[in-house]
This record gives C-alpha cells, sequence and structure tokens, in this order.
C-alpha cells in the first residue's frame, strides 16, 4: 500500500461519518479513529442524512473504487462478511481531525453494526399460530438458504380463524427461519432472518 | 374452577387480578405492550405474551391479538380488569365466540347498561329512582321542551349513546333548548353514529354515592354496601370511602336494595355498581350501572372483608355465591387515595417519567395496590394512575388518622404525584366534617394548593 493510497483511504474516511476503521493488506494493518472534535466539524459538512444502515453499502463502494490500484476488493469483502481486524502496519500518518494508531486492535464497531444491519429481521404483526406452509403437508413458502424477492409468501399466521400471510418486503436470502411450524407467536417475535441482496 | 386466565389489562388492575389468581391457585398470561416489556404484571404472571405497540388501540384494544394470545396460551377465560375492553360488549362476545369465559357480565347486561337511555328505562322498570327527565329519548327539540319543563329548569341534554361530556348540554332556560339540542344531538351523531338524546334534571354538587353487588348465575343478588366517590375533580375520583359518611341509614339501605333491584331487573351476573347521586335532602338517583370490576373497590373489601375479584372468577367459574345478604358484615371505615401522576401546580397536567426512589407505606391496616417499582418508567400511553393507598380504621376519625399516617410514609421521588394534595384534604376541616359534594375540590382547590405553595411544597 502506498502512500497515496493511504491518503485516499484517509479522505474517504473523513468523508464517512465512521468513527474508526481498521484494515489489512498484506500483513500491514491501518488503524483510523475521529477524535470527538473532528467529528464535530466533519459531520455536518460531510454526512447529511447518514444513518448507519446506509454508510456500510455506500462505503464499502467507495473504498473499493477508491482503491483500485491497491486491494480494494478484499477490503470491501473483509468488511462485507464482518471480520472487522485489518492491519496494515506500513501505514502511518494522519491529517487533521484524524487519530492515526497503528498498534490499535480495536475492532471495527461500525463493520459489526453494519454486517448486522444488511440483515432484514422479519417480525410477526399480530398474535397468532405461524404455519411455514399453505396446508399441512405441503412443502414449505420458504427453506433457509432459499432466496426470496420482495412480495414473495414467507408464511401464514392464523388469528381470529383467518389465514394471514405475511410477504416479504425486501430481495434477500432467508439466513435463519427463527420458528416451527405450529409455534405460538407474539407480538414482534423474530420469523425470520433475511439478509438483503 | 378456572385453570388459565389471560389477564387482559396493565398496571396495578391487571397485578390485582394475577395477585387473586395466584392465591387461588390458577394460572396467568398477561399480556403486554411493547412499552410495558417491564411492566409488574408482564413479570409477575406465569406467562407473557406482546401484543402490539406502544398506543392502546394496537395493543390493549388489540380485540384480535388479545384472543389469539388467549387462545394459543390454552386460557379457558379472560379477565378485561376496568377501561380497556372491560365494557365493550362486542368483546365479550367474542370471547364467548371463542370459548373463552368473560370474567364480567353477560354481553346483553353489558350492552343494556351501556346505552344511557335504556338503563334508565330498565332501572325505572325495576322501580329504581332515576334523575326526573324523560323516559327513554325525545323524538325532537319540542318534546325535550316540554320534558324540561315537567321537571324543572336546569336541566341536562343527554346523549343516550354518550360519554366523555360529548353530545351533553347544561340548559338553564327555555327559550336555549331548541338550539342545544340540536347542537348536542349533531355532536353525538357524529361522535357515537346516534344522535338520539334524552332530558335529565341537573342536579347541582349531588353527592356521589354507589354501591356495590354481586350477583351469580343462579338469580342470587347481594350487595356489599355503599361507596362514597364525592371527592371527584372534573368527574375524575380522587379519594373514595366506604360507608357513606352523614348518610342515614334509612336512605342507605332503600340505594342497596334499589341496587339489588337493578342488577336483577338487567340479567346481571358478576360484580358491578350502582351509580347515584344524592341531592341535599338524601333523594337520590340512579345514573348508571358499570359493570366491571372498580377502581375503589378495596375500600368494598375492607369493610366486608370480602375479596370482590376472587368473587368474580368464583361466579365466571359457575359456583354459586358462598354466602347470603345475612352473611355480609361491615366493620369499620375505609379510606382510598388514588395516586395519578400528575403535577397539581399546573392543572394536573400528566407527567410520565422515571421512579428514582419509591418507598410505600406499611404497618397495621394498610394496603398498596401499584403496579410501580423502583427504577420504573411511568409511561405516556396509558392512564396516569400509578396505585393506591387503603387504610382500614375502626371508624372514620380513625381511618383518617391512619391515612395521614400512611401518606406521611409515602416517598415517590422522579415524578410529580398528586399525594400532597390527598394528604392536604386530609386536615381539611369540610372533609373531616364528612358529607362533602362533587364540588367540594372546585370550591377548596385554590386555598389547598395555595397552603402547599406557601408550605414550600413542589410535588
Amino acid at each position: 500500500m502506498n502512500v497515496e493510497e493511504i491518503k485516499e483511504l484517509i479522505q474517504t474516511f473523513a468523508e464517512s461519518g465512521l468513527e474508526e476503521i481498521e484494515a489489512e493488506f498484506d500483513g500491514n494493518r491501518l488503524y483510523l479513529k475521529r477524535s470527538a472534535d473532528a467529528q464535530a466539524q466533519v459531520a455536518p459538512a460531510n454526512i447529511p442524512g447518514f444513518c448507519p444502515n446506509t454508510v456500510y453499502t455506500g462505503w464499502g463502494a467507495q473504498i473499493g473504487q477508491g482503491l483500485q490500484t491497491g486491494q480494494g476488493a478484499q477490503i470491501g469483502q473483509g468488511l462485507q462478511t464482518g471480520q472487522g481486524t485489518h492491519d496494515i502496519t506500513n501505514g502511518s500518518g494522519g491529517a487533521g481531525g484524524i487519530g492515526v494508531d497503528a498498534s490499535g486492535t480495536v475492532k471495527s464497531t461500525a463493520a459489526v453494526g453494519e454486517g448486522e444491519a444488511n440483515t432484514e429481521m422479519v417480525k410477526a404483526p399480530l398474535v397468532g399460530i405461524f404455519y411455514e406452509a399453505p396446508a399441512p403437508g405441503e412443502e414449505p413458502f420458504v427453506k433457509e438458504g432459499q432466496k426470496v424477492k420482495k412480495g414473495d409468501v414467507l408464511c401464514v399466521i392464523e388469528a381470529m380463524k383467518m389465514m394471514n400471510e405475511l410477504k416479504a418486503d425486501v430481495d434477500g436470502t432467508v439466513k435463519k427461519v427463527d420458528v416451527k411450524d405450529g409455534d405460538a407467536v407474539e407480538f414482534g417475535q423474530v420469523l425470520f432472518e433475511v439478509e438483503r441482496c | 374452577m378456572l385453570k388459565r386466565v389471560l389477564v387482559a389489562n396493565r398496571g396495578e388492575i391487571a397485578v390485582r387480578i394475577i395477585r387473586a389468581c395466584m392465591e387461588m391457585g390458577i394460572e396467568t398470561v398477561a399480556v403486554y405492550s411493547e412499552a410495558d416489556k417491564d411492566a409488574l404484571h408482564t413479570v409477575l404472571a406465569d406467562k407473557a405474551v406482546c401484543i402490539g405497540a406502544p398506543p392502546a388501540k394496537d395493543s390493549y384494544l388489540n380485540i384480535g391479538n388479545i384472543i389469539e394470545a388467549a387462545k394459543v396460551t390454552g386460557c379457558d377465560s379472560v379477565h378485561p380488569g376496568f377501561g380497556f375492553l372491560s365494557e365493550n360488549s362486542k368483546f365479550a362476545e367474542i370471547c364467548e365466540d371463542n370459548s373463552l369465559i368473560f370474567i364480567g357480565p353477560p354481553p346483553a347486561a353489558i350492552a343494556l347498561m351501556g346505552d344511557k337511555a335504556a338503563a334508565r328505562e330498565c332501572a325505572r322498570t325495576a322501580r329504581v329512582p332515576v334523575v326526573p327527565g324523560t323516559a327513554g329519548t325525545c323524538a325532537g327539540p319540542a318534546e325535550a321542551a316540554a320534558a324540561a319543563k315537567a321537571c324543572g329548569f336546569p336541566v341536562l341534554l343527554k346523549a343516550a349513546a354518550g360519554g366523555g361530556g360529548r353530545g351533553l348540554r347544561r340548559v338553564n332556560t327555555e327559550a336555549d333548548i331548541e338550539a342545544a339540542f340540536r347542537a348536542a344531538s349533531s355532536e353525538a351523531e357524529s361522535a357515537f353514529g346516534d344522535g338520539s338524546m334524552y332530558v335529565e334534571k341537573f342536579i347541582e354538587n349531588p353527592r356521589h354515592i354507589e354501591v356495590q353487588i354481586l350477583a351469580d348465575k343462579f338469580g342470587n343478588v347481594v350487595h356489599l354496601g355503599e361507596r362514597d366517590c364525592s371527592m371527584q375533580r372534573r368527574n375524575q375520583k380522587l379519594i373514595e370511602e366506604a360507608p357513606a359518611a352523614k348518610l342515614s341509614g334509612e336512605t342507605a339501605r332503600s340505594m342497596r336494595e334499589a341496587a339489588v333491584r337493578a342488577a336483577k331487573a338487567c340479567g346481571y351476573v358478576g360484580a358491578g355498581t350502582c351509580e347515584f347521586v344524592v341531592d341535599r335532602d338524601e333523594n337520590f338517583y340512579f345514573i348508571e350501572m358499570n359493570t366491571r370490576i372498580q377502581v375503589e373497590h378495596p375500600v368494598t373489601e375492607a369493610v366486608t372483608g370480602i375479596d370482590i375479584v376472587k368473587e368474580q372468577i368464583k361466579i365466571a367459574s359457575g359456583e354459586k355465591l358462598s354466602f347470603t345478604q345475612d352473611d355480609v358484615e361491615f366493620r369499620g371505615h375505609a379510606i382510598e387515595c388514588r395516586i395519578t401522576a400528575e403535577n397539581v401546580s399546573d392543572g394536573f397536567r400528566p407527567c410520565p417519567g422515571k421512579i428514582e426512589f419509591l418507598h410505600f407505606p406499611g404497618g397495621p391496616s394498610v394496603r398498596v395496590d401499584s403496579a410501580i417499582y423502583d427504577g420504573c418508567e411511568i409511561s405516556p400511553y396509558y392512564d396516569s394512575m400509578i396505585g393506591k393507598i387503603i387504610v382500614h380504621g375502626e371508624n372514620r376519625a380513625d381511618a383518617i388518622r391512619k391515612m395521614r399516617r400512611a401518606l406521611s410514609e409515602t416517598v415517590i421521588n422522579g415524578v410529580k404525584t398528586t399525594l400532597p394534595l390527598s394528604h392536604l384534604i386530609m386536615y381539611d376541616p369540610e372533609f373531616l366534617r364528612g358529607g362533602f359534594d362533587t364540588g367540594f375540590l372546585e370550591r377548596r382547590l385554590p386555598e389547598l394548593l395555595d397552603i402547599y405553595r406557601k408550605a414550600g411544597g413542589d410535588n
């Protein structure tokens, strides 16, 4: 990683609204941390309307683009899977407002949070009985690992003698089904974990 | 006997019901909104089911989710408490349709007593005195004017479907009645979908005295005596006592008998309350029947030794009343002070917030019904009543001394409450004399608040 790439990464970080970041290339580790004062200066100018949920994908894409000559793709990947500890030991130096700590091993909280934010928790909108299939003995609407599109039926919840279809509101992959066929579910209970795509 | 009760309520009454069930060996299922995840009723019940978002219409009034919660947890019955769905005859019907016993009166009795004009007629046929006025509803302003002249001005024009002061007008002279009728009727039409009106004589600052009754499914009806609920602010009760002070034995007996007749006339089952207004000459008039457990039931429990919530559950289980009217004995005098999270210095504005420190009173003959605890949050979504302190004395003076003592022990930090006002009332000469009317607080509040401020109070 050369000095230009590091500068570019610092610039990207400065504009991102993230608190801190660690990155690793070929055994080299870079750790960037924003001080409270700097955040106050940077935040209003550069992150209008930024919220953690949107930071992740936008930021990942920026790094990928910004470090095309380097190993941007790896950074993007590493962060997306939420691993979060990457070192770059030949990196040092900092610009005003951004503290650099080459030896730190603090995990990237942003990456972890964003990793979760990519997962849609599908919750029960009403109290009732959860059914995974349209009728007993039939194939479930969805299984773990299955891709779903927005509007696809995920399950049926029976309440007040009515069958209520619950539909996906995002495109994605069903990572986990958290309840079993025939379970009683309460309001707000997590039924599915769907990873957006 | 019932085996598992779903408690379709929150706060202190939900806790009260759960306590009764625990002592009877009955399992309980609480329902809670997302705002009540850490509420006492949620924690105390054997099981708890989240039924919706914080606003009551999404959770505690969400009939579908409550019924489903009862069914999926295997409940055989539902206790509605007070407020929320407790006087909703449709909810009681839906419970029955889903093979759930509604712990309360039959839907028909709830519906009958919910229609104020029909309730008046029902009382009248049972020879229960009602406030002078029309029989049933008036066809139009002319009929209302004739009825008003017959009973004498001032009168109240009331909507049959009314409640909460809507569709209600005070009329002082015959000249005003036509305009008032049209305004109130159209208000009721838009608020309740029913513009039918009736006329009642306006009784200025009466006493508000009510009679508790219990009725089983075998036609047995007993009364548990009367409660005086005249200490009100804008129709919100603040302090209740049993029995009513300075009410002649003759009048009390007539009221008790009238309440039993009214309950029989409407086919009542369960615990209920007939509310009466009583004028200066001790003429009493039926105003309505509350078809549920009431906030102030503990004062009656104190003087009779009868657990009204347990009786509700036994009656719903199909048991006969285990005692007759002659078995009911009255002992001593009880007083209840409601505690609401309100700022008395700022028009009783509700004060939600966090309870920073809490100490409730104890000692002989003191009871506290509350669902608050150290560190809990008072939610802005629901009623501001956070608890009740009830004392039982040998006589009224003894009860007042006990209440002064109990209130002086009580510490609630973090939110402003009505506690200091109740404490001051315990020293007010008019209160001490007893027999005050519903105008008490309006007359005395400015001076009481002034005394409080001068003493450096900041509830």
